[in-house]
């Protein structure tokens, strides 16, 4: 029985249940209640109080008004069963002062949030126990509601604190918001004295990147950061996740002594059977016989053919541990075409077939590898030739707005369409059973598909089986100001362990507003423990990295063999110098200078 | 007079057969199986001509360089380096270096290195 007690609108709406109450106590707080000036109460009255458990539950009651029983007995049991009730909704006890000592301990307990006395009689001690018992229960509320947000941070903090990345927010000045144990460790800083000063590693970028931290020990510290720009507190910071990749960098090292030593050992060998066989294959050690000559020659190209794999093994080997070092020239690409195009006339010839580039009237200059690249080209032409018994190979340079195109087409056997993905895999030999087991390693486009990469460009092949293949590589065009920084920013990271660096760039022209422009690009790529010099005027940038170990000798060392190599003889140095060891390097381009002079 | 070629490398074999050709060319050869020995080879017998291995125990081709610098009257000696390694042109920076060849070599490639560091032997 629901019953609507007083109009005014503006009044907070609250259900009402009570339960035990006789029929003259119901109406007395039915009419307490109306006299609510905050609230408007829909009151619904229960006679028994185990029929009520189930109505508190589903959110439906704000308020319930107990009527303490008169036996002991039952209200102690009533008591322990009104916990749950609390827990949903604010709870009135209504009690003589008989039962008010039984009372007073379940408030303090939160079991009951207030009460009111029949003796009292006065519907102003209603509307107190009403007003009361909604303060204590959003009291209770919210503490409930700290203690579970202590909770959470907690798990959170003990995440953030075991984790085995170190983790670190700097603010747009670098310095230290918060920072987890290992980052403290991995970096050796008091957390106490850190908050708020100047992280040692500059994280205020939006990558990743890996460096080498110094430790007094003779042991290697590898670390790889990945930052991201994150809202701290409103202002832009950088959340850095820093990783310990000593082990991976160290096993990196190991797999390149590795290869190394592996070459070195392979190619001893085949050096001295290679030399045996043609000593005796030249008549060197006496006449041969045509049978002897024969063996003799298939077994010279056969090692030669061993020695092939071996350095397109360890070639494709380098491309996937990325220790392929490209040796960026300015190179005429139309010249590249055509000395490789030259070197395949005459076997073409051989074989019946037309060898012929294409060549636009003035092919541009590229910044590339020139070795590289003509080793890829030759190993395109060196397929066409092999799959190709009639007709003609061609090779075409296409000169792009952003990127140039060379194509190398042939009228061979093609290669089916589901072939075409994987010819660029390791080992694929697609067409060789059809050629009459043509030899290969398999490894050649793998590898030219690994120096193009580097180069920034991609190759893929189209066919028509039974007419021909078409391979095409494309490289992009770089300007140069974008390809002086990112050689600047792919050796700093390559030689972030070394404690020196020289860098020498040839530039198409000498003018001045270009040296600058690199000056500008270069400073920024740089980072503030570092040191640079430039040789103004000329063709040479040198630049200097991390100068404070730097040796003098080391240093003439280096400027000698540029003077040498290069043939710039008059070296006048520029220095920038950088705040953090500016000092080292001001010292050290004296000692250069009072050397020179 | 024959002209006198050091071979310095560890690997015993690699020495007979560069011996071999080049004796067959009317060279005369000395051997050291690493810096040291080269060293000691010079200051007893100056070589026309140093065939120099990189990788060996001992003193490695690098630091046999460094040392040579100290020995009077060597600097002359035009030297070929001789190596399994692939490219090392650029760690050679102490001493002039005639040239680079890598093994395995072509002995065609070779021969015309050395002829053109010390001319051909004169017939004998």
């Amino acid at each position: 029985m629901l019953q609507e007690l007083g109009t005014p609108t503006f009044k907070k709406e609250l259900r009402v249940l009570s339960v035990g109450l006789g029929r003259s106590e119901k109406d007395f707080l039915q009419q307490a209640l109306s006299m609510s000036e905050n609230y408007l109460c829909k009151v619904r009255h229960e006679s028994e109080f185990e029929e009520i458990l189930d109505l508190v539950g589903n959110d439906e009651i704000n308020v319930f008004v107990w009527r303490a029983p008169k036996r002991d007995e039952e209200r102690k049991l009533q008591l322990s069963a009104l916990k749950k009730i609390s827990g949903f909704c604010a709870v009135i006890a209504y009690c003589t002062t008989k039962e008010e000592m039984d009372v007073v301990p379940a408030l303090k307990v939160g079991i009951v949030h207030s009460y009111y006395l029949k003796e009292s009689n006065s519907p102003m001690s209603v509307i107190a126990a009403l007003e009361q018992c909604l303060d204590r229960r959003s009291q209770i509320n919210q503490k409930r509601l700290i203690q579970k947000l202590l909770k959470t941070e907690e798990s959170f903090r003990r995440v953030i604190t075991s984790s085995t990345d170190g983790i670190v927010i700097v603010d747009k000045d670098n310095q230290v918001k918060f920072i987890n144990p290992k980052a403290e460790s991995l970096f050796d800083v008091n957390p106490l004295k850190i908050l708020n000063m100047p992280f040692p590693e500059d994280l205020r970028k939006d990558t990743v990147w890996i460096k080498e931290l110094e430790r007094t020990l003779d042991k290697s510290l590898y670390v790889q950061f990945q930052t991201v720009a994150i809202n701290w507190d409103g202002e832009l910071c950088y959340l850095s996740t820093i990783r310990d990749i000593t082990s991976r960098i160290l096993l990196e090292k190991k797999k390149d002594d590795f290869f190394s030593v592996v070459s070195h050992e392979i190619r001893t060998p085949i050096t001295v059977i290679k030399e045996g066989i043609s000593q005796v294959l030249e008549g060197m050690h006496g006449p041969l016989t045509d049978f002897q000559q024969q063996l003799l020659s298939l077994s010279l190209d056969s090692t030669n053919e061993l020695n092939a794999l071996i350095t397109n093994l360890l070639d494709l080997s380098k491309l996937e541990v990325n220790k392929t070092k490209l040796d960026w020239k300015m190179a005429k690409i139309g010249d590249i075409v055509d000395k490789v195009a030259r070197k395949f006339r005459l076997p073409g010839e051989k074989k019946g077939l037309t060898v012929e580039a294409v060549i636009p009237e003035s092919p541009p200059t590229l910044f590339l590898d020139p070795g590289k690249i003509t080793q890829v080209l030759t190993n395109l032409m060196s397929n066409a030739l092999k799959f190709t018994d009639k007709g003609e190979i061609r090779i075409l340079l296409d000169d792009m707005e952003d990127r140039i195109k060379i194509s190398v087409s042939d009228t061979g056997m093609g290669i089916p369409k589901k072939d075409l993905d994987r010819i660029f895999d390791r080992f694929e030999q697609v067409g060789r059973d059809q050629h009459g087991g043509t030899q290969g390693t398999g490894l050649g486009l793998a590898i030219c598909k690994g120096i193009v990469e580097l180069h920034g460009g991609k190759i893929y092949a189209t066919s028509i089986a039974g007419q021909g293949t078409q391979f095409h590589l494309e490289i992009p065009k770089k300007d140069f100001d974008t390809i002086c920084t990112d050689y600047i920013e792919e050796n700093i990271q390559k030689t972030k362990d070394e404690i020196f660096w020289t860098m020498v760039v040839e530039t198409p022209d000498q003018d001045e507003n270009k040296l600058n422009q690199w000056f500008t690009a270069i400073q920024k790529t740089l980072r503030s423990n570092s040191d640079f010099c430039l040789k103004n005027g000329s063709k040479i940038f040198i630049i200097m990295y991390d100068v404070k170990d730097l040796a003098l000798e080391v240093f003439e060392q280096r400027l000698r063999y540029i003077e040498t190599k290069v043939g710039i003889t008059d070296v006048k140095l520029l220095l920038a110098a950088f705040p953090a060891d500016g000092n080292n390097a001001r010292s050290l381009l004296k000692k250069i200078n009072q050397s020179h002079s | 007079m024959k002209k006198k070629i050091l071979i310095i490398d560890d690997e015993e074999r690699i020495v007979v057969v560069l011996q071999a050709r080049l004796e067959s060319k009317g060279y005369t050869t000395l051997k050291a199986t690493n810096g040291h020995e080269g060293l000691e080879m010079i200051q007893k017998d100056k070589p026309d001509l140093i065939i120099l291995d990189v990788r060996m125990p001992k003193m490695d081709g690098y630091t046999f360089l460094n040392s040579l610098k100290h020995i009077p009257g060597t600097s002359n000696i035009p030297i070929i380096v001789c190596t399994a390694q692939g490219k090392v042109e650029d760690l050679f920076t102490q001493r002039d270096v005639h040239s680079f060849v890598t093994k395995p070599f072509d002995p065609q490639v070779l021969m015309e290195k050395v002829r053109s560091a010390i001319g051909d032997a004169p017939l004998t």
